[in-house]
């Protein structure tokens, strides 16, 4: 077999690493599963003059700490030797900031090559690089590239190539001044122990990162830290300067000394188009807040619409046309997907009467199974569609500086503005909300709204909201006030479950800092945003389909079976029973109908609906209606609990996957309780008042 | 010396000093190129944040952090 190549890229997050690797994979990538990692690699292989290589997406980091998941991942497989080369992306338009980056890697190893990207748009704006020059300070080669347009990356795959067959020594050696003679002394002893790479170990343990030294005994280990923290206390007495802020200011000086003899800038032209916008915009909190609030909401507006016509059919039925009004809510994704799975419903059961199967098997495949699928199937629009605009967003410089006018408001609740993205997203659907809680800075942030978001009430319970009112109450206004209320109260349960996960379980005392990096606006790539969305978007189908396929035939198997075997009436099934006995949970009358329709409901939400029209035999409203024996009281107090009381399976896999099964469990658990204590609370408020 | 926070915009500026101990936060903005030595240039501080120019590219920090970072003029 011919030897395959292994280059990882590797830069700091938003400077086109995902758009170099997707034009040298021609948009052949795919989510790789890397075991025990809850982080995406994107991962594929090509063929490359002759030579099979296996390009690895590692996740954009600013830094080489082990802070975040994403930092452990990214340092791990640089410190491993599970690749030939490294691709180190900087970006021209802001090369210090990107370099630090950079050097750190190139002071592990030698096996890479420094792509600066975005060169040509520097470059027509007033950017000079002496290439040479840089390649001697960083002693590696050096591209200059742009992944957008295509410029030089055959060039930049031979000169990865070529770069495996270095020796893996560092690259280069920064002179770290007044510390030189401590980090030395550390090394020399490293040394002695048989630790591979002494002198960046050595760096590294000054900087708090031990990660270097795993391989040695833990008495060893413990010798050395005990030594370095008393020469950092030392060091922090004498100069008043932490080791950690001496190492990286020294690291700047370095990449100072490579650019100032090797790069001119000329007035740089776009900055300032980037300056207007944040000095008409940005400068002022309530044209921001404003601006950021339409692009929040046509976010939303757009994926709701184009999902389930909704609410757009709603805004040109009010202009009298009723004609785009239908058409908008046939046309849409969630219109079409039904009617394509009950064509196909009906071809199979048709298929299956031809060839003599039996009711059961028949009932299996098609509410088992293919109802199992569709209920998959609705999450991918949702999930893409979401995934899909935050990327863009994202992408375009909004998203931070939104997120620093937002920062102003979420504060005062010690949650960070980029809460406000993930959050909104939900309200659409919860999944690609978790998904998107990766935007967030820190890991605890992400724990804490990943557990707090399926309070968020989304399109499909929005759905059951509008269904429940309207078969409990016949006032208009008494409807829309209850669904402004669960709303209100899905956001106060939000932030509540965030506050205390992060303060209670996560033991978060600091407050929330603002710390937001605003890149210069620029136009998202179309083509990128919407090959990563698909990609993740279908990785991800495939582990929520592993679940909910499972858990709808386990449902369809309660609906269909009784004491007595085989049924067709849900009457006689476990499914009453189940429903009994859910419903017997609350201290007040709820008919088994409820009970059973929370179970179902766990499933997607919008299966409540379906469980109550089978159950109680009838899908006309008015007839539904005559058939409930509950007081308003205790429907109204149905109404909080079924908005609050469980994620749904996907959201629970979405969590489990994006964080862990834990975080998962933590999330069922809050749920439960908050929709318990508010749905009494509500039952014995309005039972008092009444 | 002058915290960030006294600062005049569009000022070129140089960080002398980082008050308070090295947590993740600090280590956060000295990454970013917030580091003694850099130079730094104020942009925008009309409300609540400030947003600096530092290595050539913009950051946005809250006024608690500015007060820790100390300046001096240069020029």
């Amino acid at each position: 077999m011919k030897k395959e190549f292994v280059i990882a890229l590797a830069s700091q997050p938003n400077i086109g690493k995902t758009t170099l690797f997707n034009t040298l994979t021609k948009s052949r990538g795919y989510v790789a599963n890397w075991p025990g990692k809850t982080v995406e690699v994107m991962q594929a292989s090509f063929e490359f003059q002759e030579k099979r290589i296996k390009l690895i997406d590692l996740p954009g980091i600013r830094s080489l700490n082990a802070l975040s998941e994403e930092e452990k991942l990214t340092k791990e497989f640089i410190l491993s030797k599970n690749y030939d080369s490294l691709i180190l992306l900087a970006d021209a338009e802001a090369l210090e900031k990107t370099l630090y980056f950079v050097v750190q890697v190139l002071e592990i190893t030698n096996k890479a090559v420094v792509a600066i990207n975005k060169y040509d748009e520097a470059h027509s704006l007033g950017l000079h690089i002496n290439k040479e020059g840089i390649e001697e300070k960083l002693n590696c080669r050096v591209v200059e590239i742009s992944a957008l347009h295509k410029i030089n990356l055959n060039q930049l795959v031979l000169e990865a190539i070529n770069a495996s067959s270095k020796n893996g020594e560092e690259a280069i050696r920064i002179n770290y001044g007044s510390l030189e003679k401590e980090i030395e002394k550390i090394s020399k002893i490293l040394k002695g122990y048989g630790v591979e790479k002494p002198r960046i170990a050595s760096i590294k343990l000054f900087e708090g990162d031990d990660s270097f030294i795993k391989s040695l005994s833990n008495e060893k280990q413990k010798r050395i830290k005990k030594e370095v923290e008393r020469i950092k206390r030392e060091f922090k007495k004498e100069s008043g300067r932490s080791c950690e802020e001496k190492i990286i200011s020294e690291r700047y000086r370095f990449i100072e000394e490579v650019l100032k003899k090797n790069v001119t800038y000329v007035k740089v032209a776009k900055k300032e188009i980037s300056e207007a916008i944040d000095k008409k915009i940005f400068s002022n909190f309530y044209f921001g807040f404003l601006f950021s609030l339409i692009v929040l909401f046509s976010t939303i507006f757009i994926s709701f619409s184009i999902n389930t016509g909704f609410p757009l059919n709603i805004i040109f039925r009010t202009f009298g046309n009723e004609k785009l009004a239908k058409e908008v809510e046939e046309l849409s994704i969630s219109s079409l997907l039904s009617r394509f799975f009950d064509w196909f419903s009906q071809a199979t059961n048709s298929f299956l009467i031809s060839i003599n199967a039996s009711e059961e098997l028949r009932s299996l495949i098609i509410d088992g199974l293919i109802a199992g699928f569709s209920s998959v199937a609705v999450f991918f629009p949702l999930i893409f569609i979401v995934n899909f605009f935050m990327g863009i967003v994202e992408d375009s410089g909004i998203m931070s500086r939104s997120a620093v006018v937002f920062h102003r408001i979420t504060s005062k609740f010690n949650l960070s503005g980029r809460v406000v993205f993930p959050s909104t997203m939900s309200l659409a659907c919860n999944v690609p909300g978790i998904m998107s809680t990766r935007i967030l800075e820190s890991d605890k942030e992400r724990l804490a709204s990943s557990v707090a978001i399926p309070f968020i009430i989304c399109q499909a319970r929005l759905v059951v909201l509008l269904f429940l009112t309207s078969i409990f109450f016949s006032s208009i206004l008494l409807q829309a006030g209850i669904i402004t209320l669960a709303y209100a109260l899905s956001f106060f349960a939000f932030v509540l479950a965030y506050i205390f996960v992060s303060r209670i379980i996560l033991k978060q005392k600091e407050k929330v800092e603002l710390i937001e990096e605003l890149p210069n606006y620029h136009f998202p790539s179309l083509r990128v945003v919407f090959w990563i969305s698909w990609e993740r978007s279908k990785s991800f189908l495939t582990k929520i389909a592993l679940v909910i396929i499972p858990a709808s035939i386990i449902i369809w198997f309660i609906l269909h079976f009784g004491i007595n075997g085989y049924t067709n009436s849900i009457d006689q099934s476990f499914g009453k029973i189940i429903g009994e006995f859910i419903a017997a949970i609350f201290p007040f009358k709820l008919q088994w109908q409820f009970g059973l329709s929370l179970l179902t409901g766990f499933i997607a939400k919008e299966l409540v609906l379906e469980t109550l029209a089978i159950s109680f035999n009838t899908g006309n409203l008015a007839e539904l209606s005559s058939k409930i024996a509950i007081s308003k009281a205790e429907a109204l107090a149905f109404i909080v609990f079924s908005m609050l009381y469980t994620p749904c399976v996907a959201s629970l896999a979405a969590i489990s996957s994006e964080k862990s099964k834990k975080a998962a469990f933590l999330s069922l658990a809050i749920s439960f309780f908050f929709a318990y204590f508010f749905s009494l609370a509500v039952y014995f408020l309005f039972s008092f008042l009444a | 010396m002058i915290p960030l926070t006294e600062a005049k915009l569009n000022q070129r500026l140089k960080i002398v000093k980082i008050e308070g101990e090295c947590g993740s936060l600090e280590r956060r903005l000295m990454e970013l190129g917030l580091a003694i030595g850099s130079e730094v240039v104020v942009k925008d501080k009309s409300y609540g944040p400030i947003i600096l120019e530092v290595h050539g590219s913009k950051i946005a920090i809250g006024r608690g952090m500015a007060l820790k970072i100390f300046v001096e003029v240069l020029e």
